[in-house]
C-alpha cells in the first residue's frame, strides 16, 4: 500500500445525520425527498388511472376499496443531499490547535465529509475568517479523497485575522437547495454577526458546532496573575485569577454558551460542544438525539 | 530657590535613557497566554488596577535605576537664617610671649599660658553664639587668615584650637588689623560688625599702615574691641609715663595703640586683663555688646540621593518579582482524554 492511499487523520465512522424535513433534488440518495419514487417506504396509495404504473397494483388494497378502484402503490423518493461544512477561519479559532495531531476541527470537518461520501451525499467546504478565503472553499463533492485533504488543510491552517466578515460573504456561495450546514466556530463575535450568519443560512438546515477549549473554562489556575493576548486583536489583559473571579469567569462562560444555545434555538437546533478535541461518539449521539 | 532647581545630576547624559521607561507600557514581565477573545475574560477593576501598577512598577524600577546611575542628588543649599548675633573677626596675637603665663613664666600644671586661656574662652564664647559668622586671623611677623567669615562652627572652634600652638616672635598690630577689616564680607553689610583683637603686647604702627587703617576703618564701621592679656609688670593700656619719662609708641606702644584706635573714630572698647577671670569677664561684655539681628546663612550639604534611588528601583523589582512569581498561564495543552470526556 502506498503511503497516498494512507488515511490522514483518526480513523473515521459514518455518522447518522439527517436533514430536517423533506430533501429536494432529483438525484438518488438515502435522505427522505420531495415527491415519490419507485421503491422504498410505502408512502401512499394512488389511482391506476392517475398512475398508470401495473407493475406496483396493489391487489389487496384494490380489493378493499368499496368503490372498485385499482390502487397502485407509491413509494418515498430518496435524494442526495449536499452536506455543508462553514467553518469560521478567524484569529480566535487558532485557539489550543496549533498543529496539533488530534486537531478538533479537522477531525470533526474530516469525519463529516468521510460519512457524506459514505452516505452517497455531496460534501462542500466552506471556510473564511476575516475575508474570503477562495483555497478553502469545496464546492459540493463526492471526490474520494476529500477527507484526507479536509483534514491535511485544516491542520495546517490555524486561523488568523480578526472578525467573520469574510465568511458572511463567501456564505453566498452555497446552493440555493436546501442543504445541511454544520457551521464550526467558536461563535466569539457580536450578535449582530452572529444574527447575520444564521440569518444568511436560513433555507438551509444548519448544525451549530461551537468549538470551546477547557482551558479558558473549566481548566483555570486556582491563583495567580495571568495575561491573556487575545489572539485575533491582540490586545492584553491582567487577571489576578483568584476564587471569586475565577467563579464569575465560569458563570460568565456558562451564560455565554447558555445565550448562544437560546440564539440558537430560534434557528433551528441547538450547538454540539466540540471540547478540546472531537468524540465520535458524541457526535453520533447528538445527531440522532437532535441536541436535545 | 525651587524645589526643582535643587535636584540635581552627576552624570546628565545617562538621563537620555529615559525613554526606556516607557518600555513597560510595550512589554510585559509576564509570559503572555493566548486567549480566544476578550469577552472570554471577566472585566475586573481589581486586575485592571494590578496590570497599571505592574507597568508604574517597571517605569519606575528602569527610571529610577536610570536616575541612581546619573547620580542624582539633592544640591549643596543655604538657608538664610535670622539670629541675634553679629560678624566678628577674632584677630589673635600669635607672639611667643602668648606661650607664657600671665605671670610671665612658663606654663606649668597650676596656671595656664595665656594663650590657652585665650583659646579656652573664645571657644566658649564662639560656642554660645551659634549665630554669629566668625573669622580667625593671627598675627605675629606678619598677618595669616585662618578661617574666612563662615557659619562653620566647627571651622571655627578648630581655628580657635590652633592659636596655642607656639608662636613666632614679633607682633605687627597694624597689618593685622588691615587684614581683619578686609576679612567682612559683603554679607556681612546689614548686621553688626566686630573686630576682636586679642593680643598681649602691641607694636608700634608703620605711618603708611595707620593711614591704610584710617581708611578702611571710614570705609567700614566695625566696633573694635582690644582685649589686652596684661602681663605681670608690664605696661599697661592706660598707664601715663611717668614724667620725664619718654612718651612715645616706641617706649609705650599698648598706650599709644589705644590712643590710635580711639582716634580712628570706629565704637571701641579696650579690656585689660590680667587674669583667666579678667579675659572671661571681658568676653562676657563683649558678648552682651554684641547681640543685635543678624542674618546668617547655614548651608545643608549636597544629599547624594541615588541609594533612594537604588532602593526604589529595588522595591518596584520586588513588585514585578512578585508579580513574576505569582504568574500562571492558561493552560493549552488538552488534557488526557478521560478528563476531557468528565468535563464535555
Amino acid at each position: 500500500m502506498s503511503l497516498a492511499r494512507e488515511p490522514a487523520g483518526p480513523p473515521r465512522r459514518d455518522l447518522p445525520y439527517r436533514l430536517f424535513g423533506r430533501a429536494r433534488g432529483v438525484a438518488p440518495g438515502a435522505h427522505r425527498a420531495v415527491g415519490s419514487g419507485a421503491n422504498g417506504a410505502f408512502l401512499r396509495h394512488v389511482s391506476l388511472l392517475e398512475l398508470p404504473d401495473a407493475r406496483r397494483i396493489d391487489m389487496r388494497a384494490s380489493l378493499l376499496d368499496p368503490l372498485g378502484g385499482v390502487k397502485v402503490r407509491r413509494f418515498e423518493r430518496r435524494a442526495r443531499i449536499d452536506v455543508f461544512v462553514v467553518l469560521d477561519l478567524s484569529g480566535s479559532m487558532a485557539f489550543g490547535r496549533s498543529h496539533r495531531d488530534d486537531d478538533p476541527v479537522a477531525d470533526l470537518c474530516a469525519a463529516i465529509a468521510h460519512a457524506a461520501i459514505r452516505g452517497q451525499d455531496r460534501f462542500g467546504l466552506i471556510a473564511a475568517g476575516p475575508t474570503p478565503r477562495a483555497d478553502f472553499v469545496i464546492r459540493a463533492t463526492r471526490r474520494r479523497g476529500v477527507p484526507d485533504e479536509v483534514w491535511t488543510r485544516l491542520r495546517a491552517e490555524a486561523g488568523a485575522g480578526r472578525g467573520v466578515g469574510g465568511l458572511l460573504r463567501s456564505i453566498e456561495e452555497l446552493p440555493t437547495r436546501r442543504s445541511l450546514v454544520f457551521v464550526v466556530s467558536d461563535f466569539l463575535m457580536p450578535p449582530e454577526a452572529l444574527d447575520g450568519l444564521l440569518g444568511q443560512l436560513w433555507r438551509h438546515d444548519v448544525v451549530p458546532v461551537v468549538v470551546r477549549s477547557s482551558a479558558v473554562e473549566s481548566r483555570l489556575p486556582r491563583f495567580g496573575l495571568i495575561e491573556t493576548r487575545d489572539l485575533e486583536t491582540g490586545r492584553r489583559r491582567l487577571v489576578l485569577m483568584r476564587r471569586s473571579l475565577r467563579e464569575r469567569w465560569l458563570a460568565e462562560a456558562r451564560a455565554r454558551r447558555a445565550a448562544l444555545d437560546l440564539v440558537f434555538r430560534s434557528y433551528g437546533r441547538p450547538g454540539f460542544d466540540l471540547v478540546d478535541r472531537f468524540d465520535g461518539d458524541a457526535f453520533a449521539d447528538f445527531l440522532l438525539s437532535g441536541g436535545v | 530657590m525651587t524645589a526643582l532647581s535643587a535636584l540635581g545630576v552627576d552624570l546628565p547624559w545617562v538621563l537620555l535613557l529615559l525613554p526606556l521607561a516607557l518600555l513597560p507600557v510595550l512589554v510585559s514581565p509576564l509570559r503572555l497566554s493566548s486567549a480566544p477573545a476578550d469577552e472570554v475574560v471577566p472585566r475586573d477593576p481589581l486586575s485592571s488596577a494590578i496590570g497599571a501598577a505592574i507597568i508604574a512598577a517597571g517605569a519606575l524600577a528602569i527610571a529610577s535605576l536610570i536616575f541612581g546611575l546619573a547620580g542624582f542628588h539633592l544640591r549643596e543649599q543655604s538657608i538664610e537664617r535670622r539670629g541675634s548675633g553679629a560678624n566678628i573677626v577674632l584677630l589673635i596675637d600669635r607672639s611667643s610671649s602668648m606661650d607664657s603665663t600671665f605671670a610671665d613664666r612658663l606654663p606649668d600644671g597650676a596656671e595656664e599660658s595665656k594663650s590657652a586661656a585665650a583659646r579656652r574662652l573664645l571657644t566658649d564664647f564662639a560656642s554660645r553664639r551659634p549665630a554669629d559668622r566668625v573669622a580667625v586671623a593671627a598675627f605675629s611677623t606678619s598677618p595669616m587668615p585662618i578661617v574666612p567669615m563662615t557659619d562653620e562652627h566647627e571651622a571655627v572652634r578648630a581655628a580657635i584650637a590652633a592659636i596655642d600652638h607656639p608662636g613666632l616672635a614679633k607682633t605687627d598690630v597694624g597689618r593685622g588689623l588691615l587684614l581683619a577689616f578686609s576679612m567682612f564680607d559683603a554679607s556681612s553689610s546689614e548686621s553688626s560688625r566686630a573686630v576682636v583683637l586679642v593680643s598681649d603686647g602691641a607694636a608700634v604702627i608703620d605711618r603708611r599702615v595707620q593711614d591704610a587703617l584710617r581708611d578702611a576703618a571710614a570705609r567700614s564701621p566695625v566696633s573694635l574691641y582690644w582685649l589686652f592679656l596684661r602681663t605681670e609688670g608690664a605696661k599697661g593700656i592706660y598707664d601715663a609715663p611717668a614724667s620725664g619719662e619718654e612718651d612715645s609708641p616706641f617706649s609705650n606702644p599698648e598706650r599709644h595703640l589705644n590712643i590710635f584706635l580711639k582716634s580712628l573714630g570706629l565704637p571701641y572698647r579696650a579690656f585689660e586683663a590680667n587674669s583667666a577671670a579678667q579675659v572671661s569677664d571681658a568676653i562676657r561684655e563683649i558678648d552682651q555688646l554684641e547681640q543685635r539681628p543678624t542674618f546668617y546663612k547655614e548651608t545643608i550639604p549636597k544629599r547624594d540621593l541615588s541609594p533612594w534611588c537604588f532602593g526604589l528601583a529595588a522595591f518596584a523589582i520586588a513588585l514585578l518579582l512578585a508579580a513574576k512569581l505569582s504568574e500562571r498561564r492558561l493552560d493549552e495543552d488538552v488534557a488526557p482524554a478521560g478528563a476531557a470526556r468528565a468535563q464535555s
